[in-house]
């Protein structure tokens, strides 16, 4: 709904639309092209940052504001454009006018842009980061449906006697698979949560600790000992890893389909892919909030 | 005497024969199965079905469906089918039919020892399990800790007794011990109802021996490859493969030292009809091998019709019913998934 008013205010300013044009046909600038997808409705990409934006409140207020902003001031959104594409990001026009319209702040030019910079630092990463959050999406959306078919080929294969949720085991046992949550540090007032997978528990140690999916510390290990070649060391974690997988499968039987491996391979996959989820959108949230804070702190200028 | 059965078949056969025959001709379609696989919904297929002999039995079934109740309803109309032929039959033909009841008895055993073993509920369990394979006693079997209790506590009065000579241990069941057993059971189930056919003699003979060779064939390709990459040694492998079929015994032991899908392969291709099941798979598949079996199988039991006054038609019969139950699960399944474009990976057209 904001798009149609903003381009019913270009087409009254036949200046500011042509430039708007060469701005908008530089290839070199990448935040012009992201800034036009965000206005503009070509690609299905844009359509999904389009409806995440449309579902933001947060993000319809910036739009909202920036769309005021040009009906006060067509003029001088032209000659925003002039200087640059970056301006039609969720960056707000004052910024740019008092560089165009006030001499006098010259003096205050360079703190300005370093501002500017990292603005855009900013809103770029941030846009990165919902792209990486929609892929994500995508690909888990297609490992589990991938997944749900093969346990249904199993247990078409198997049996429905063999591959049933009666079969699950509900002794206690300890977790094979563990999720740490740190807290990073990004600035002084600012924690971003990361999420680390940790999968097969070994039978074998005593504290049922984790196999560590990370193969350069088992070669860290074995050097203090003298140099086994790391391949071997790579063998051996395969080997352990396939064997804990095997153990995960007896609940259905000793003898089980290919299909059911296939099918554990499958979710072990999503499971991946979750914690990557994860970990986008707490950077996304985190860069969301470097965003606004700076929109903020330029309104109050 | 062989040849000579259409003298005295139909005295006491004739009757159930028939009423075989006429079940055969309500089994689904090519062009039925090409309507279920356009179907959106779970819904669609049970409108579909009502239109054929499963009709009664899913009208009653409220909305929205799930697949497994789509299994059950169809499973109850052969249970029931199944159930008027072995009250109306008289021996050896009630015999032919109990035996093969046997296989399913099987799994339901393990099921509830499996599920016992997992702490699992044994009520749970009794509704899982397969309605041609209930027994008195049933049950009792969650009391069992090892083989020797479970003999005899539960299993020396069933059909199932003499096939547990070869397996009776004091060891403690757990989940490789109890999948040894079935393999096992079904080994010895397997080879009695061989010798059993084998003692019917005449055209019931030649064609069961078809059929349960290919059966025991067919495990015994089936264990090979589930068991490569598990703790299965060579022999225990070599023990659980039927002692008749095409494959034995030299098949057998070039079974046993597989190591992987293309030395499978390798060993079968060397019998002219495991040949033209594998020329249809690329190298290092499996996924499609099943189907590929269930197709060859379809095709012997069809052929199973084509000749009179034998019991091969009930065991015939009963197998392909249970194919089309597999395809409707299946078809179920990929609808209710939305993924119609699999269909066609695993659906077994019988006609």
């Amino acid at each position: 709904m904001e798009e149609p008013k903003l381009q019913n205010l270009e087409e009254d300013d036949p200046k500011s639309q042509s430039l708007e044009e060469q701005a908008n046909k530089a290839p070199s600038l990448k935040e012009g092209s992201m800034s036009q997808s965000l206005e503009e409705d070509p690609t299905p990409q844009s359509l999904k940052l389009q409806s995440l934006e449309k579902g933001d409140p947060k993000s319809q207020s910036l739009k909202e504001d920036s769309k005021s902003q040009n009906v006060e001031e067509g003029d001088s959104k032209s000659q925003s454009l002039k200087e640059g594409p970056k301006s039609l990001s969720l960056e707000e026009n004052p910024k740019s006018l008092s560089l165009e319209e006030d001499p006098k702040s010259l003096s205050l030019e360079g703190r300005d842009k370093i501002a500017f910079s990292e603005l855009n630092e900013n809103s770029l990463q941030f846009l990165d980061s919902i792209d990486g959050y929609l892929t994500l999406l995508d690909s888990l959306s297609w490992t589990l449906r991938q997944g749900w078919l093969q346990l249904a080929s199993a247990r078409h294969s198997m049996g429905e006697s063999r591959v049933s949720s009666a079969l699950l085991d509900l002794k206690s046992h300890n977790a094979s698979t563990f999720l740490q949550v740190t807290q990073q540090s990004d600035t002084e007032t600012e924690q971003i949560h990361h999420f680390t997978l940790r999968k097969w528990a070994s039978s074998d140690n005593d504290n049922g600790a984790p196999l560590m999916n990370m193969s350069p510390q088992i070669r860290q290990r074995k050097d203090k000992d003298g140099s086994p070649p790391p391949l071997k060391a790579e063998t051996d974690h395969q080997h352990q890893l396939q064997k804990e997988r095997t153990k995960s499968l007896l609940m259905f039987g000793g003898l089980v389909s290919p299909k059911l491996r296939a099918a554990q391979l499958s979710f072990e996959s999503a499971l991946d892919a979750l914690v990557e989820i994860a970990n986008m959108r707490s950077l996304m949230l985190s860069t969301f909030d470097k965003v606004r804070e700076e929109l903020e702190a330029a309104k109050a200028k | 005497m062989y040849g000579f059965e259409a003298m005295t078949f139909n005295i006491h056969g004739g009757y159930l024969e028939a009423i075989v025959r006429g079940h055969r001709s309500g089994l689904l379609t090519a062009a039925d199965y090409n309507n279920l696989c356009q179907c959106e919904t779970l819904d669609d297929i049970k409108m579909h079905l009502s239109a054929t002999e499963y009709g009664p039995y899913l009208q009653n079934e409220p909305s929205p469906l799930h697949t497994t109740t789509i299994v059950e309803k169809c499973t109850l109309k052969l249970v029931d089918e199944y159930k008027h032929m072995l009250c109306q039959a008289t021996e050896p033909l009630s015999t032919f039919l109990e035996y093969i009841t046997y296989g399913h008895m099987i799994d339901n055993v393990v099921l509830i020892v499996t599920g016992t073993l997992h702490e699992r509920d044994v009520q749970e369990l009794l509704e899982k399990c397969h309605p041609l394979g209930m027994f008195d006693s049933i049950a009792t079997l969650a009391v069992a800790q090892n083989m020797r209790e479970l003999y005899r506590l539960v299993l020396v009065d069933t059909p199932l007794a003499p096939y547990f000579s070869e397996c009776i241990t004091s060891e403690d069941l757990d989940d490789m011990n109890i999948e040894i057993m079935r393999n096992t059971l079904y080994k010895a189930y397997l080879e009695d109802f061989y010798r059993f056919c084998q003692k019917l003699g005449g055209a019931t003979a030649e064609i069961m021996s078809d059929l349960l060779a290919f059966e025991a064939d067919r495990r015994a390709v089936n264990i090979t490859i589930n068991s490569i990459g598990t703790e299965l040694t060579r022999d225990d492998r070599r023990k659980l493969y039927s002692s008749f079929g095409l494959l034995y015994p030299y098949g057998h032991e070039e079974l046993a030292v597989c190591e992987d899908i293309d030395q499978v392969r390798g060993c079968m291709e060397k019998y002219p009809p495991y040949q033209s099941i594998f020329s249809k798979l690329s190298y290092g598949e499996t996924q499609m091998l099943d189907k590929a079996f269930y197709e060859e199988e379809v095709k012997r039991l069809c052929l199973a019709f084509e000749q009179q006054f034998h019991y091969g038609v009930f065991f015939a019969y009963m197998r392909l019913r249970e194919q089309e139950i597999r395809n409707l699960m299946w078809i179920s399944e990929c609808v209710a998934q939305n993924q119609k474009s699999r269909v066609h990976d695993s659906v077994v057209f019988i006609f």
